[in-house]
């Protein structure tokens, strides 16, 4: 995909994503009063062009995610991605940052994958014309020219995902965030959306159950009570398979192991 | 999710001439045709004692307005299938209209009023399976565009009617998942039951809607 600089001038992908001492907390859960905290002092410098984040359900990866592009405010703390500071602007970050969610229908707001494209383009081509045909080549790209003009509901699962991939990707964001990107998908959609993965140029941040996709990141951070318990390289990935059964590191101490102090 | 029926239909391509004629033109032929069929007129055109030709213009004005429509859209590939998927949905509606009116002797208006219904239902499904919605609600946008001045952005008003069409199937799906659920522990779901989790099916899925609009930088 060609760069857009009309788009964010001020993106600065060589920086990478900052995040400093990072707490989001909402008010009480479960009929308790006071706050219940999701994150708690994560603080990482990402760089490398794919990172996995691993956890629980519930360890708050999810909430990793939202929080860099702004869907969730943290209750302290920094983040920078690619230059812009998420919690002054997140509008900017919005637009730099793309986020798939797990389930495509949530994300799919149009009847058919050719209007949901052009809804993303709005801003950026005016001309109804031009934005039809960018759609059209964009959907094409993808290996979705044939189902474009199909209810988004008489899609499969694999290219539904694809076609929300094509909405978020038609703006060409810096930042790529995809919450459990395979979670719904079959083997053979699972092994096509990693070769999809492999060869975009933007930088990526995904959380995922699946170990496989993990251990093919350039890092991983994991992420365990709202901590981040372990950030290393793909061979971190074994060690979170035993975590997971022999618990985790720091389980059931109030400290932090250090490992996040990166 | 299964199941997933649609009334009104959505955008089939094709290349003929119906596909091919203006956007506005085929809009304005069926408001036009929607104040034929629901302006009374043969009320003024004819004496009023005349009854018997006043209650049978009453059905032929709507029967041959339908077989026009039809006509017309069948010179546009739209199959059979599409006019029962039309009606289907509205058939015990109907059937109760068809069933008071037999009981108040008032038959042939009743076939009016049905014929009507069934003849607008099916002008819409011709125009929306023509025309690709998007550039139906660009027609929209631009014909709102005057409200600018009251400081409404017309952009946004086709954005939010683009989404209420979209969540119509949702919902459907939704209704019918839930009877789904209910059925597969035995149980038949009225309209009662099946209210309370379909309306919180529906206030789920606007905010993962808005969710998913903040997300792309849409809001």
């Amino acid at each position: 995909m060609e760069e857009r600089p009309g788009l964010d001038a001020n993106v600065d992908r060589t920086v990478g994503v900052l995040l400093q001492d990072l707490h989001v907390r909402v008010p009480g859960v479960d009929g308790r009063t006071g706050e219940t905290p999701i994150l708690e002092g994560v603080t990482a410098s990402l760089r490398e062009p794919r990172t996995a984040v691993l956890g629980l359900n519930g360890s708050g990866k999810s909430t990793l995610l939202r929080v860099l592009n702004g869907l969730m405010r943290p209750s302290s703390g920094r983040i920078n991605v690619h230059g812009i500071d998420v919690v002054a602007s997140p509008r900017r970050a919005r637009r730099a940052v793309g986020f798939v969610f797990t389930d495509p229908t949530a994300q799919l707001l149009m009847p058919t994958p050719l209007e949901d494209v052009e809804l993303s383009l709005r801003d950026e081509l005016g001309d109804p014309g031009r934005r039809r045909q960018r759609a059209m080549d964009l959907l094409e790209e993808m290996g979705l020219g044939h189902r474009m003009h199909h209810s988004v509901y008489d899609l499969s699962g694999g290219q539904r995902q694809l076609a929300a991939l094509t909405s978020v990707l038609a703006v060409d964001p810096s930042l790529l965030v995809l919450d459990e990107p395979t979670t719904l998908l079959d083997h053979r959609n699972r092994a096509r959306f990693l070769e999809l993965l492999g060869d975009l140029p933007q930088q990526v941040v995904f959380s995922t159950h699946d170990l496989a996709l993990a251990a093919a990141a350039d890092r991983v951070l994991v992420v365990h009570g709202g901590r981040l318990v372990a950030d290393g390289g793909p061979e971190l990935v074994d060690r979170y398979g035993a975590w997971c059964v022999d618990g985790f590191p720091g389980e059931g101490t109030q400290n932090d192991d250090g490992a996040a102090g990166a | 999710m299964t199941g997933r029926r649609e009334i009104f239909g959505s955008y089939r391509p094709g290349d003929t001439w119906l596909h091919r004629l203006p956007p506005w033109a085929k809009t304005v032929s069926v408001v036009v045709l929607f104040v034929v069929l629901f302006l009374p007129l043969e009320r003024s055109v004819l004496p009023r004692d005349q009854e018997s030709w006043h209650q049978a213009a009453g059905w032929g004005k709507p029967l041959v307005c339908l077989l026009v429509v039809m006509a017309l859209g069948m010179t546009a590939g739209i199959r059979w299938r599409s006019w029962w998927e039309t009606v289907r949905p509205a058939l015990p509606v109907f059937l109760l209209l068809a069933l008071y009116h037999l009981l108040m002797g008032t038959g042939a208006r009743g076939a009016g009023v049905l014929l009507t219904v069934v003849a607008a239902m099916i002008a819409t499904r011709v125009l929306l399976e023509t025309t690709p919605q998007a550039v139906l609600l660009d027609g929209v946008v631009r014909f709102l565009s005057p409200l600018r001045l009251l400081g409404v952005d017309p952009a946004r008003v086709g954005l939010a009617l683009q989404i209420m069409m979209r969540s119509v199937p949702f919902l459907m799906g939704v209704t019918s998942d839930v009877r789904e659920a209910a059925a597969a522990r035995g149980v038949r779901a009225g309209p009662v039951r099946l209210a309370t989790p379909v309306v919180v099916a529906a206030v789920a899925h606007a905010q993962r809607t808005g969710e998913a609009l903040v997300a792309r930088g849409l809001e």
